[in-house]
């Protein structure tokens, strides 16, 4: 079924909505929750977690690219979850969270309030910044939390290769961070 | 927790609020297909061969020009340092008698053997080999005359071939007795001989 069909059966209010939903893209969103959760009992539970806050935004919300927009409900309660039971230390969200304070130095004084449009805007213009190959691997990385490993299979990248662009990205984005005073 | 721990946080939170577009992207990328490893092998196969070819052609082309061996317009190139070697006994020891060419000049072989070289005129010399070439195939008896023609700049020119850049500085063209020089040339040439006699 195309998106808009399904979008269209939770506007109206039909539970078949979340049925087509599971059948497209349940496996998907199962494989983004456990990337960061590394738990499938998580990761069942942040699916159907989704399921319902999608249930819950739509009729307001009528997304364009369903999958993109159930994958990042999806990524926010699994990072949620993570952080309630293992302050981080367990599945992926930890070690991605770590690998982005690499570009925070270790004297970083949050006193001032940090705008989050701001931020969120020098992410967005960060991530256009940057050619398709390397926004993917990016996007992989950091927002599915995926292994080095994994990103090299989907992508056809070495994992040096891999690793290196991952560092000179974070590098770059500490540079823009910097140069937009939010950090 | 520290403010470079919360700051992280932030940033992880961030990066799931952007553009659905890039997520988008992100889910629905496919590689470009690598190129199999035996077509690229294929492929630096050609590419060595004809980089052997193209560069090995002209210099074999320059060997065999210097050696005698091309054939251009039917015609062996015999270079100016064998001319001798490639002579008889006699026919080179009167060779060596001919005075130094250091212009242009009009060098025949008489069917007896004998070498002669008349100096001439560089204009003389260019009027003749534009026209040697005009007389066309046609039988005729090889009796052993052999006419060369000598330009100012060093060139050799055989009466049966136009110039070409394969002799200048570089060889002599023997005579082809399948073919004739035309009438003009022929005409200027006995005009030069006669005079010396």
């Amino acid at each position: 079924m195309q998106d808009k069909q399904i979008v269209d059966l939770y506007w109206a209010r039909s539970e078949d909505a979340i049925r087509q939903t599971e059948i497209k893209y349940g496996k998907m969103l199962y494989s983004v929750s456990y990337s960061l959760t590394s738990s499938s009992r998580d990761s069942e539970e942040c699916v159907n977690d989704t399921y319902l806050q999608a249930w819950k935004r739509m009729p307001t919300d009528r997304p364009d690219m369903l999958g993109a927009y159930l994958a990042k409900i999806t990524r926010a309660l699994s990072v949620d979850r993570v952080r309630r039971e293992t302050a981080e230390k367990r599945g992926g969200a930890g070690a991605v969270t770590e690998e982005l304070s690499e570009l925070i130095p270790s004297d970083f004084s949050m006193d001032e309030h940090i705008d989050n449009e701001a931020l969120k805007q020098a992410l967005d213009g960060f991530i256009k910044s940057l050619d398709k190959q390397k926004r993917v691997v990016f996007v992989k990385r950091y927002f599915f939390c995926l292994d080095i490993e994994t990103i090299c299979a989907q992508t056809g990248l070495g994992k040096s290769a891999v690793k290196t662009m991952l560092m000179r990205m974070r590098e770059k984005l500490g540079n823009k961070l910097r140069e937009e005073g939010l950090l | 927790m520290t403010d470079k721990e919360k700051y992280a946080k932030k940033l992880m939170d961030t990066v799931g609020e952007i553009d659905d577009k890039y997520v988008y992207e992100a889910q629905n990328y496919t590689p470009k297909k690598r190129m199999p490893g035996y077509i690229k092998a294929i492929i630096a196969a050609a590419a060595s061969v004809f980089l052997i070819v193209s560069v090995s052609f002209p210099v074999m082309v320059g060997v065999l020009l210097r050696k005698g061996n091309y054939s251009s317009n039917d015609v062996n190139v015999t270079p100016a340092y064998q001319m001798e070697q490639s002579m008889s006994k006699s026919d080179a020891e009167t060779y060596k008698t001919l005075p130094k060419m250091t212009g242009a000049a009009l060098i025949w072989r008489t069917a007896g053997g004998g070498y002669s070289c008349v100096p001439i005129s560089e204009a003389k010399a260019e009027s003749i080999i534009e026209s040697i070439g005009e007389g066309g195939e046609k039988p005729v008896q090889d009796d052993g005359t052999r006419i060369w023609i000598r330009t100012d700049n060093g060139e050799f020119v055989s009466p049966h071939l136009k110039r070409s850049p394969g002799n200048v500085d570089c060889a002599v063209f023997e005579y082809s007795p399948e073919t004739a020089i035309s009438d003009e040339a022929a005409r200027m040439i006995a005009k030069i001989i006669n005079e010396r006699n």
